[in-house]
Parts: C-alpha cells; sequence; structure tokens
C-alpha cells in the first residue's frame, strides 16, 4: 500500500471514529404528529391552489380536530360551543325539537360541567392510541373560571384563571408545581365562547350541516344534535351531542366519521354541583414537595421600566449600523443592519481570515476592512465575504437569501412564522434596549454593581424550554442593568444558567417549570459595554461590546469567564438607503 | 479501533428500489402527495442531520434540524422553482434553521463555544483533537468533511445534497484532509497513526 493510499485510510478512520456515528433513522409518523400546523397548511395549499394560508379563513374545526391530543378537554368544550354558535344562515335544522338558545342558557347555569371520555374505536392517524389513551378526566367551571384535568399517567393540573394560578402535580416525582403567571393562559374556559363567536361568520360561510334526531341514551330519550363537518373539515368528522330534552344539557358526545360508523372518541358529560376543590382531593401526595414559582410582575417595577420602554420607543429609527464581530484579536463576521421605521434587512457576512504570519500580515488585514462605516460597507457591497445571509422584514413578514461558502445563491425563502425560530436580526435596540419577555418573571433587584455604578437592575427568570420531553433551553436567570444617564441604555446583562448534568438534549427532566432558584450564584455569561458613543443628536449607543463566557474542558470541569468576543459597532444616522434596499423582490434568487 | 471507522459509506437506494426516483417523488409532493414527501424524507434524512452537524456540532440538535427544516420545506415546496435542486435547496433550508437554532441559543445560552452542549458531549483524547481541526476547517471544507464522515455519505451522495460534481468534492475533500494531517502533526500527532 502506498503511503498516501494508507495516510488517507488511517485519517479516514481516525474521522469516521471521531464523529462518525450510526445513520439516523427518520420517523414520518411521529413527524407528521410533531408538526400538523405545517401538514395542514400544506394541504390547504394542495386544495386551494397557492392560497397561503395566513390568509385563508381560520378552520376553526382544523384546529379542533388537530389540537394536540392534551388540549382535547378544551377542545370538547369548544365543540360544544361549536354548535351551539352554528344556529342560522346555511346551517339545516330538520327537526327543531328545542331551541338551541335553550341549551345555551342551560348550560351557563351550570357550575360545573365534568366531561370523562370514552374510546370506542380508533380510525384516526392523527392520534397515536398511547395519547388517546391518556385522555384526561375534566372538570370545567363558568364562574370563577376553572379547568382540573386528570391525566391517565396520574398527572393532575388544577387551572385557576382568576389567580392566573396553575397547580399541576407529578406523581412520578411526587411534586407539585405552584406556578403563578403575569397572565392569564391565552385559552380559557370562559374566552371559549368568545373566540369562536368572532369566528362564527367565517364558520357559517364554510357551511357546517346540523341536523337533529331522535334517540335513547341510557334507557332515556335524548336528542341528538348532529355536526356534519364535511363541508367544513378536510378530515370529514362528525359531532353527535346528546341533549336531555327536560334540562337541556349536553350529556354525551361522540366524535367520528361523517358514515356514523367508526366513532373515535365520546365523552360523558355531567354537571356537578361542587368541583374539585383542590389538587389533593384529587390525589395529589400530601408529602408531596411544593415548588412555588411566581411570573407575576411587580408594580413598582413597571414603573421603573416606563423611562426604558419610552426611550425604546424614541430610538432612531433610520440608520445603518455596521458591527465587526471580533474573536480573539481577528474579526470573523461583519454585520450590516439597515433600519428605516418598521422595515429592516441585515446581511451577515463571514470574513475569510487569512494566515497571519507577522506583525505585517495583521496591518494588511486590517486595511482591508478598515475602522469605519464606510470602509466597512465597501468591504461588504465588494462581497469580500465567505458566505452572506441577507434578512429582510418589510414590516409584516420575514425573507432570506443566502450566499453560500461556493458562491451559490442557493436559497430564497419567505418566513410568515418566525415565532417559531426567530430570525436573528440584530438592531441597536437588541443590542442597547432589548425587549423584556411579558411572560417571564421580572422584578426589580440591588446589588453591590448597580450601587457603585448608579444603574437600575433587574432580574428576568424563565424556566426551560422543552420540547418533545428534550431541553432546548435550560432554566435562566438574566440580570440587566439600566443606566439612566445614557437613556437608559441596558449596558450590562449577566446570564446564569440552571446546572444540568446531561447537558442541553437532556430528557430526564419531566417538568417545563421546574423551579429557575436552583440556578447558581455565579453567571455562565457576562455581556457589557465597554465603549460608548453618542449621535449628532445626543443619542447614546453602544460602541464596543465584550462577552465573557465560561467554558467547561472534556471532562466537565467549569473554567472562570473569560474573554470570548468583542463586537465594535459603527453607526451612521438618517443616511440615504440604496433604491430598493427594503423591497424582497430584490433579493437574489437562487440560482443568481 | 472504533465500530464506526469500520462502516463503509453506503449509497441509499430506498427509492430505486420501490421504482420511484427522487424527481418522481418531488413531482408527486408538490403536487400534494403528503406520502412521497415523507419519502424524500427518509432519503434525505441522514444526509440533512449531518448538514445540521456541521453547523449545530450535537447530534441530537442536528436531528431536530433536519426535521424542522422539512417542516419548512413542506411548506414552501412550491416555491421550489428548480426540482432538480430539491436536496441542495433542502440542505440550504437545513443550513439556515441550524443557523437560527445557533442563534437563538446564542441569545438563550450566549455563549458562542456551545458550553452547555460540549458538556454533553466533549469527546476525548485523539476525537477531541479531530473535533479541534475539524473546527478549524474553512465552512466549505468543514461541510464536506462532516457529509463524508458523519453518516458515511457517498460522493454521489454529497454531490446530491451540494449540487456539485464528484471530481470536486474528490479535489475539496483531499485538500481538507492535507489540512487536518497537517494541523496534526503540528498538534504532536504521531506521524505513523496518519
Amino acid at each position: 500500500m502506498s503511503p498516501t493510499k494508507k495516510n488517507n485510510k488511517n485519517l479516514d478512520e481516525l474521522i469516521t471514529g471521531a464523529i462518525g456515528r450510526d445513520k439516523p433513522e427518520f420517523d414520518f409518523n411521529k413527524w407528521q404528529q410533531n408538526h400538523k400546523r405545517e401538514i395542514e397548511i400544506f394541504e390547504s395549499q394542495t386544495l386551494v391552489g397557492q392560497t397561503p394560508q395566513h390568509i385563508r379563513p381560520f378552520n376553526i374545526w382544523g384546529i379542533i380536530i388537530k389540537s394536540p391530543i392534551t388540549k382535547i378537554a378544551a377542545a370538547a368544550a369548544i365543540i360544544i360551543a361549536a354548535v351551539l354558535i352554528l344556529r342560522n344562515g346555511s346551517v339545516d335544522i330538520t327537526t327543531p325539537v328545542f331551541g338551541v338558545q335553550d341549551v345555551l342558557v342551560a348550560m351557563k347555569k351550570a357550575q360545573w360541567m365534568h366531561i370523562k371520555y370514552e374510546i370506542i374505536e380508533l380510525h384516526s392517524e392523527s392520534f397515536s392510541p398511547e395519547e388517546i389513551i391518556r385522555l384526561p378526566e375534566t372538570w370545567i367551571s363558568v364562574n370563577p373560571h376553572r379547568m382540573v384535568q386528570i391525566f391517565g399517567n396520574g398527572n393532575i393540573s388544577f387551572r385557576e384563571d382568576e389567580l392566573c394560578k396553575e397547580t399541576r402535580y407529578d406523581p412520578e416525582s411526587n411534586i407539585i408545581t405552584i406556578t403563578y403567571k403575569s397572565r392569564a393562559s391565552d385559552v380559557q374556559p370562559s374566552s371559549i365562547e368568545n373566540l369562536l363567536f368572532n369566528q362564527i361568520s367565517e364558520i357559517e360561510k364554510e357551511g357546517g350541516i346540523v341536523t337533529y334526531t331522535n334517540d335513547l341514551f341510557q334507557g332515556k330519550p335524548v336528542t341528538v344534535i348532529n355536526v356534519d363537518t364535511t363541508n367544513v373539515s378536510e378530515s370529514g368528522l362528525s359531532l353527535s351531542l346528546f341533549v336531555d330534552p327536560k334540562t337541556r344539557l349536553p350529556i354525551k358526545f361522540t366524535l367520528g366519521k361523517v358514515d356514523g360508523q367508526s366513532i373515535m372518541a365520546s365523552g360523558i358529560i355531567d354537571y356537578p354541583q361542587d368541583g374539585p376543590i383542590d389538587i389533593y382531593k384529587l390525589g395529589a401526595s400530601q408529602d408531596a414537595e411544593v415548588v412555588v414559582i411566581d411570573k407575576r410582575d411587580q408594580p413598582e417595577l413597571i414603573e421603573v421600566l416606563k423611562p426604558y420602554n419610552k426611550a425604546r420607543e424614541n430610538l432612531i429609527s433610520d440608520y445603518i449600523l455596521v458591527t465587526a464581530h471580533k474573536s480573539g484579536s481577528l474579526v470573523t463576521g461583519i454585520e450590516i443592519a439597515y433600519n428605516q421605521g418598521r422595515k429592516q434587512r441585515s446581511e451577515r457576512s463571514s470574513v475569510r481570515v487569512p494566515i497571519i504570519s507577522s506583525d505585517d500580515d495583521m496591518i494588511a488585514y486590517e486595511k482591508v476592512l478598515g475602522d469605519s462605516v464606510e470602509s466597512l460597507l465597501t468591504w461588504a457591497r465588494d462581497n469580500k465575504g465567505m458566505t452572506l445571509d441577507i434578512y429582510i422584514y418589510d414590516g409584516q413578514f420575514y425573507y432570506r437569501s443566502n450566499k453560500d461558502s461556493f458562491g451559490k445563491w442557493t436559497i430564497h425563502e419567505e418566513l410568515h412564522r418566525p415565532e417559531r425560530n426567530p430570525i436573528p436580526l440584530e438592531d441597536l435596540c437588541d443590542l442597547g434596549w432589548p425587549g423584556i419577555p411579558p411572560k417571564n418573571c421580572v422584578k426589580q433587584i440591588e446589588n453591590d454593581y448597580s450601587e457603585e455604578n448608579n444603574l437600575i437592575a433587574f432580574e428576568v427568570t424563565s424556566g426551560s424550554d422543552i420540547r418533545n420531553g428534550r431541553i432546548y433551553f435550560t432554566a435562566q436567570k438574566t440580570i440587566n442593568y439600566l443606566d439612566p444617564s445614557r437613556d437608559y441604555m441596558c449596558v450590562r446583562r449577566e446570564m446564569f444558567h440552571h446546572p444540568l448534568s446531561g447537558g442541553l438534549g437532556d430528557t430526564k427532566i419531566k417538568g417545563v417549570d421546574f423551579d429557575p432558584n436552583e440556578i447558581p450564584d455565579e453567571p455562565s455569561f457576562i455581556r457589557f459595554v465597554s465603549e460608548f458613543g453618542r449621535t449628532e443628536n445626543g443619542q447614546w449607543y453602544p460602541k464596543k461590546i465584550e462577552t465573557h463566557s465560561k467554558r467547561w474542558d472534556a471532562d466537565g470541569k467549569e473554567n472562570p469567564l473569560s474573554l470570548s468576543s468583542i463586537n465594535t459597532l459603527y453607526l451612521k444616522t438618517n443616511p440615504e438607503f440604496p433604491e430598493g434596499i427594503f423591497d424582497p423582490n430584490n433579493l437574489p434568487k437562487e440560482g443568481d | 479501533m472504533s465500530d464506526k471507522a469500520e462502516r463503509k459509506p453506503v449509497l441509499s437506494k430506498a427509492c430505486t428500489e420501490q421504482g420511484r426516483s427522487v424527481e418522481r417523488l418531488i413531482e408527486a409532493a408538490v403536487g400534494g402527495d403528503l406520502e412521497s414527501f415523507g419519502e424524500l424524507c427518509r432519503e434525505y434524512y441522514a444526509s440533512m442531520v449531518a448538514v445540521g452537524y456541521s453547523v449545530l456540532g450535537e447530534h441530537q440538535l442536528a436531528e431536530d434540524a433536519a426535521q424542522e427544516s422539512f417542516a419548512r420545506a413542506l411548506v414552501g415546496l412550491r416555491n421550489l422553482k428548480n426540482k432538480k435542486r430539491f436536496a441542495p435547496w433542502m440542505a440550504a433550508i437545513c443550513k439556515n434553521v441550524a443557523k437560527d437554532m445557533l442563534a437563538e441559543k446564542a441569545r438563550r445560552i450566549n455563549s458562542s463555544d456551545f458550553t452547555q452542549v460540549g458538556k454533553a458531549e466533549d469527546p476525548d483524547g485523539d476525537d477531541r483533537l479531530i473535533h479541534q481541526v475539524v473546527e478549524q476547517l474553512p465552512e466549505s471544507a468543514k461541510e464536506l468533511v462532516v457529509l463524508r464522515y458523519y453518516d458515511g455519505l457517498s460522493y454521489e451522495q454529497i454531490g446530491s445534497v451540494l449540487g456539485i460534481s464528484k471530481a470536486s468534492i474528490n479535489g475539496r475533500l483531499t485538500r481538507a484532509k492535507r489540512k487536518m494531517a497537517k494541523y496534526l502533526r503540528r498538534n504532536g500527532f504521531p506521524e505513523n497513526r496518519l
């Protein structure tokens, strides 16, 4: 064997041994379970041509039928309410025994609604049998608004929306987690009707067909309200609601295919005078550890943040901001942010770093980029970057084009739902006046650093982000320091992360809201403004931002904070923007 | 030597075995056939995971990136102008998703070296050095090396994903490996093991 061949073989084996792994298997069924919305959009495109979903009428049935199974209890209430709403227009009532309004009145008089699910037969790929089995027994009360659920695995959820409080019990860990939220959850029992009333015209346009028949249930005569969703939902599902003619209350419902032969699920409904009082009455262990997570905002902090938010609103809106990202002594990336009102464009280039073996090399390298907005813009326009990502936000949607490392424009895409994967457009606001997520817990604090530097400090904590049983982001605490003497700029951020034995991807932690109080006292990351700039109009801005972070060795040993990057910002206010720069139609297309 | 090193690159022929070419699957998927899209996902999953890994450097996240890119691709399938470039198009989406994940993670973790991920996956000894040398490579070379050695993709598969010729892959890969060997020697890696 020649030395070259041997060399190749050895190196091949070394690389494969280091980074190789078994071929991953793709589970399409599971993928479909996790991407129902995308499939719905795809299918709607098929049916209505190229019309994107976001401008189509809201398909409430699609939402009901394709809701995650854990929301099925709420969906059941929606189904019932939907029947009450489908009462005129295209609705065909063949045997009106009594008015739908009577049913609505009767339901509103009931204090509690209790739903117990029975599964008769499964004819849907939407839900796996394991999920169906876990349908929770549910109690809903109207006033006060509560939703209580017992899941098949023994977990209990007790939600009191007026108190913005949710109590959850996990029998496996024997932990009760009480979470106070800064605002009530998006879907409340009380808001279901309102939600649907807002959609009524769309539902009527789509034309569900309602018919009435008489039947027996448990030996007693009932009126069955049948809803045929063939015209409303692609899934062709039917709902039958069994109403007691005496009380006018629905006592059972079934959900199945329109032919009436295959029933997917059914639920028995009753209306007890009293419902569950607390989680212990439902079986939570008295000796369970109780963890309280308080995410409510402090009223006094809201006052403190007023000038900060005002400074954010008054921030200059027309500018070009060039950021040179430096890692070590070399600039490795250039980002240009064009900002005009709500419109944004970002161009991110990676820099081809040459071999630096002498001071002369370094001087030549620095000269290529220069040290001003103009020189860096010139560099960028001459397209000397290795790769280039362009993002545009036109005030409504995001668009992007990429030039890959081979110099080809490989993609041009529109992104209508950036909330799922936020677009990394970093503008002046993000860098100096970052937004405060409303769902997180925010409270004002004082510490040595804030006192010594006359800064306002506030702490933001958030739970971990767990999707599909895997941790994406750990629970974290951030301390932000605002400088009142510099337009309330956030001049320093310290981040503290929940320690995880298994790191990200750990599937052992079950709860989404595990205790953020467990995060350590030492920050794992600090970012601060080390140099300030000021525009002609007196607006302060960060001129140089340093980042220090902790690193871990291969054996898991934690090293102290060390400098990881420096960003230098070059700001040009009230610029003349190149023609059409914010127009997504001008973005390079694939193959350009 | 680990089992992984023994594996030979394998060209998946799922499509041809079923008598349905990739192009036909793409046509069918664009026409609204979800199952055909599923076939395409199966066909390109390993490649997309490798693409994701070249950006993220973490197996689990790379799989998430691949799956999320399929979701984006499904929604935007009708925007695909050139059906023959489906795989490069998908790879570009996957890279975007991975970069978004990286940016989002940096925003949340704010650590450019994925310290927390590193805790879970930091390799030891030789593997660590190899990881370092792969990281040192220019982006395009790194991508090629990962595609080739992560799941053992063939030149045909790599060419299909990157939209470049086999000859070009061979040349670039040779240069990348030369650079890697040079780096390893410089860092005291025994010559007789190279």
